[in-house]
């Protein structure tokens, strides 16, 4: 499990400095992941938790608690099982649960390419663990997120979203093997 | 004596002239300041039914008026660079009508749903709802707010606790069939290319020649403009397909039109060793044409272009008169050309007269304009030639033609009994073979088998269709209603039978104006439904999740169904939807259509349409297709009835064996023709068979002059039938090698057509004496 170290440039600012982030982090895994979804409204946060798989051809996550509820995500399908049903959809007929959906793997794959285009990113936190911050660039990420935060080392240990309205979600990745 | 008759000659025939720069008049009048001409295809549509009238108008609404252009780059930032400038060259055009969306228009339409949900339940939850699933229903929501794939935010759950709007907007986009927003542009990412799309509308119709050649430049700078700044264009609708096809059209008419006129004059120029002969027969053709297109002008409130290209090409028969003359000139002096030409022309401008009052009386408008034309053009033509010509002083007999010779020659040829046998034989194993070959003749009246649609064009089509999911296998209902809310209702009830198709895997899908929004009616429903799901024990479970004051205060808050109202979309991503979706016509009609895709037969669709007198098949192509038909069956009878016509005055005049060889040639020659063009792999249609009419119209000519003459006495005839058959297969004979099948078609059947009748015509030369 190597870390390869990638030099791109980043055009946050005016300024364009040299920022190093990592790329060919692990493109599967599987682990378990706690989510803490906590609106500004509403005290209580939306914790849940479950089990999550990620490789090339779809992502699976699998919400355990406190209800089960099962996505899998390919490159041109989602599908959700509620109670045992299953509904299907064409990702390319829901082009904003597509784009979500797009992003959210593209964090968790650490999709340099994808990510510099819509995003942002800062790097900090050299040594064993680093961490990105993520500022969207373009619509419609920029009218829901104001910033994302990843933590890991040579795996994602921790996304945070925030929201422009002050919500955010806090995912917690661990994993099988580690 | 012969002064006297010379001076009323001189005043009559100043009299027609000045009668012919009146009708000179009456055409720059009628036709170019008026404009009293109609180039709309539709328009031919017989207006008997007042419904299919109607209809029409709708349905040229809907297709004709519509132009969709794509942008297509493979770079998102630069394909909205492109987008705006196209959009700047859009909005100084005056030919379209440009659609604008606003900033951010899915926001607008996000706002507009929330504002009114009970207006907006999908079909799923209204299932789900009056099932009583409760449970089911909550947990739907429920999982939105675990899911890290929904975009739940303190916002959304202020506005929509149940995110009933979020739920209806991924129906929406999905009946937007994946658009997305690029800005203020709508567009689709396919296939590794962005696409902004541009829904536009024309001021005009598609069919008009000023637009279309505007359309033209326009296209023109805006692919530049997008080319420029790295982008494609791509263009769908019956505008791309029409300027080009009138350019092409403009173009062929321009290089066939031209050539043949120029080979007209040089070879006639050739045989007659002068320019004057080929002046002569414009003059007279000039002369018939614009006298013909006064007169039905001024009958007709407008003429089609149709017509009046079919009609003067009709005219053209008239060449005869002038051969006919200037041949028998070479013979005997000017003087007495008249006399001895008098009768076999004016009984060939009597059975072409003959021919076309049948077309008077077809009911059909087109057909009548084209009846109308062609005999008021022959007429005049035929006047022409017998005022005009012997006054111009140009007198052929005073002159050595070289060329006369070869027509000696050739009198002698033909007059071989051998040669007359041979023709006759070959009548009627031509007749025999083409009545076989004919009887398999399927006749193909599809609009679009008329035209040739450039290669380019189609391909652009065909990616716009595939970028926006819409096949060719697309159809389209129509349904009737007297009420907006009246008509949400109808089509409720029909999506309802619809889905029972899709279910059956009879239909693939449908878009229709009920998916937008519900009726009244269906509001009311809903709006019960959620009441009912608020005193659910499923509904105290999610409200201890989302707060039970703030659910409670947004179940008070669900309004009272609303009237549909087609201005609140306006600046949304759905306004070009609704557009394409509901017509309101001018006398407080509504009209939906609804999109149909994958149908797998038309028959389910057939008995829908069968049992519901408000409710149409579009199929605009198809329309015209059917009234094509029409026009073809009719003219099928109308030559038929032409041909016997002119067969019966023909025994009245010279008995029945010497009727039917005059009347054999020119049969023969048109139904060989007709087999020719049909062996060759053309498909057959209305053109062709009026081609024939002019097969027979001038063939006649050619076989009555023939009749005129003894043996070995009618090197004039022989000259006069072969300048005929020489021009006519230069003016239209050349058309068949035009890109257009229709003036392909007429084209094939004249050159096969004139060909076969010169060759078969000499078996009428009187054998007697």
């Amino acid at each position: 499990m190597s870390l390869t170290i990638l030099s791109v440039n980043s055009s946050y600012g005016s300024e364009s400095n040299q920022l190093e982030v990592l790329a060919n982090i692990e493109q599967d895994y599987k682990g378990y992941f706690v989510q803490k979804r906590k609106l500004k409204i509403i005290e209580k946060p939306f914790v849940s938790s479950g089990e999550f798989e990620l490789n090339s051809k779809f992502l699976l996550w699998h919400i355990k608690s406190p209800y089960e509820v099962i996505y899998n995500i390919s490159a041109e399908t989602i599908e959700e099982t509620i109670d045992g049903k299953i509904k299907t959809q064409e990702l390319k007929n829901n082009p904003e649960i597509a784009f979500f959906s797009q992003i959210f793997t593209s964090v968790l794959k650490m999709d340099i390419s994808l990510l510099q285009e819509n995003f942002h990113i800062t790097q900090s936190n050299m040594e064993t663990e680093w961490s990105l911050l993520l500022v969207p660039k373009k619509k419609p990420l920029n009218k829901v997120f104001s910033e994302i935060k990843v933590q890991g080392d040579n795996k994602i240990n921790l996304v945070i979203t925030r929201s422009l309205s002050g919500d955010t979600n806090n995912i917690h990745l661990s994993y099988e093997f580690n | 004596m012969s002064s006297i008759k010379n001076t009323q000659n001189k005043a009559l025939s100043y009299l027609w002239i000045l009668l012919s720069a009146l009708f000179f008049m009456v055409v720059i009048k009628n036709l170019i300041i008026d404009k009293k001409i109609n180039s709309d295809i539709a328009s031919i549509l017989p207006k008997k039914n007042k419904e299919v009238a109607e209809l029409n108008a709708v349905v040229n609404q809907i297709a004709n008026n519509k132009l969709i252009l794509l942008l297509k780059n493979t770079n998102e930032e630069q394909i909205i660079l492109s987008a705006q400038k196209v959009k700047q060259q859009l909005l100084q055009s005056n030919i379209f009508n440009t659609n604008e969306l606003s900033e951010d228009s899915n926001q607008a339409l996000y706002q507009l749903l929330v504002s009114n949900p009970v207006a907006f339940l999908t079909k799923e939850d209204q299932v789900l709802l009056k099932n009583e699933q409760y449970q089911v229903f909550t947990q739907k929501r429920i999982a939105q707010l675990y899911s890290p794939f929904s975009s739940v935010s303190s916002q959304k759950l202020n506005q929509d606790p149940l995110f009933l709007s979020d739920a209806y907007f991924s129906k929406l986009t999905n009946i937007l069939t994946g658009a997305r927003q690029y800005q203020e542009f709508l567009g689709y990412a396919y296939n590794q290319h962005h696409y902004i799309i541009f829904n536009l509308e024309l001021n005009d119709s598609a069919f008009n020649l000023d637009l279309q050649r505007h359309y033209l430049q326009e296209i023109t700078a805006i692919k530049q403009v997008a080319y420029e700044s790295g982008s494609e264009i791509l263009q769908s609708g019956v505008i791309a397909f029409s300027a080009a096809e009138t350019a092409q059209g403009l173009k062929e008419a321009q290089t066939i039109g031209y050539g043949s006129l120029l080979a007209i004059l040089v070879l006639i120029s050739l045989i007659f060793r002068s320019l004057i002969p080929s002046l002569i027969l414009l003059l007279v053709i000039a002369i018939g044409v614009v006298s013909a297109l006064a007169v039905a002008s001024m009958i007709f409130s407008e003429l089609h272009v149709f017509s009046i290209l079919v009609g003067a090409s009709l005219v053209g028969i008239a060449v005869d008169y002038v051969f006919h003359y200037l041949a028998k000139n070479t013979e005997v002096t000017t003087e007495k050309v008249i006399k001895l030409i008098i009768k076999p022309i004016s009984l060939g401008l009597i059975t072409s007269v003959f021919g076309y009052l049948a077309l008077l009386f077809s009911g059909l408008i087109v057909l009548q304009q084209i009846a109308l034309i062609s005999i008021v053009g022959l007429i005049a033509a035929y006047i022409t030639s017998l005022l005009l010509l012997p006054s111009i002083g140009y007198d052929l007999s005073k002159r050595h033609l070289v060329s006369y010779q070869v027509f000696v020659r050739l009198n002698q040829f033909i007059t071989r009994k051998e040669y007359v046998y041979l023709a006759k034989s070959l009548a009627y194993l031509f007749l025999v073979i083409s009545v076989i070959s004919i009887l398999t003749i399927d006749f193909d009246d599809r609009v679009e088998s008329l035209h040739a649609s450039p290669q380019d064009l189609r391909l652009e089509q065909q990616e716009v269709e595939q970028v926006l999911s819409t096949g060719t296998d697309k159809s389209t209902l129509l349904l009737k209603a007297q009420s907006k809310n009246q008509l949400l209702q109808n089509l409720e009830q029909l999506t309802s039978q619809l889905d029972t198709l899709i279910g059956q895997g009879r239909l693939a899908s449908y878009i229709s104006l009920n998916q937008i929004i519900a009726s009244k009616q269906q509001q009311q429903t809903n709006y019960q439904l959620l009441q009912a799901w608020a005193n659910s024990q499923a509904k105290e479970q999610y409200a201890s999740l989302v707060g039970p004051d703030r659910l409670n205060h947004y179940l008070a808050t669900l309004n009272a169904p609303t009237e549909f109202n087609k201005t609140i979309y306006k600046a949304t991503s759905l306004e070009p939807l609704i557009n394409q979706l509901l017509i309101e016509s001018e006398k407080q009609q509504f009209y939906g259509l609804i999109q149909l895709q994958g149908l797998e037969q038309q028959t389910a669709i057939q008995q829908l349409v069968e049992a519901n007198e408000q409710l149409y098949l579009l199929d605009a192509t198809g329309l015209f297709s059917s009234f094509l038909q029409l026009v073809r069956e009719n003219s099928i009878k109308l030559v038929i009835a032409a041909y016997l016509f002119i067969l019966i005055f023909l025994v009245f005049i010279y008995g029945p064996k010497k009727a039917w060889l005059v009347f054999l040639p020119p049969l023969s020659a048109a139904l060989l023709s007709l087999s020719m063009a049909h062996m060759l792999g053309q498909s057959i249609n209305i053109f062709h068979i009026v081609a024939l009419t002019l097969v027979l119209g001038i063939g006649i000519d050619y076989t009555i002059f023939y009749s005129k003459t003894k043996k070995q006495a009618s090197t004039d005839t022989v000259l006069a039938v072969t300048c005929s058959m020489i021009s006519t297969v230069l003016a239209f004979g050349l058309m068949s090698f035009s890109q257009t099948p229709a003036v392909a078609g007429f084209g094939t059947i004249v050159l096969f057509g004139m060909i076969v009748v010169f060759l078969l015509a000499p078996m009428a030369i009187r054998s007697d004496s």
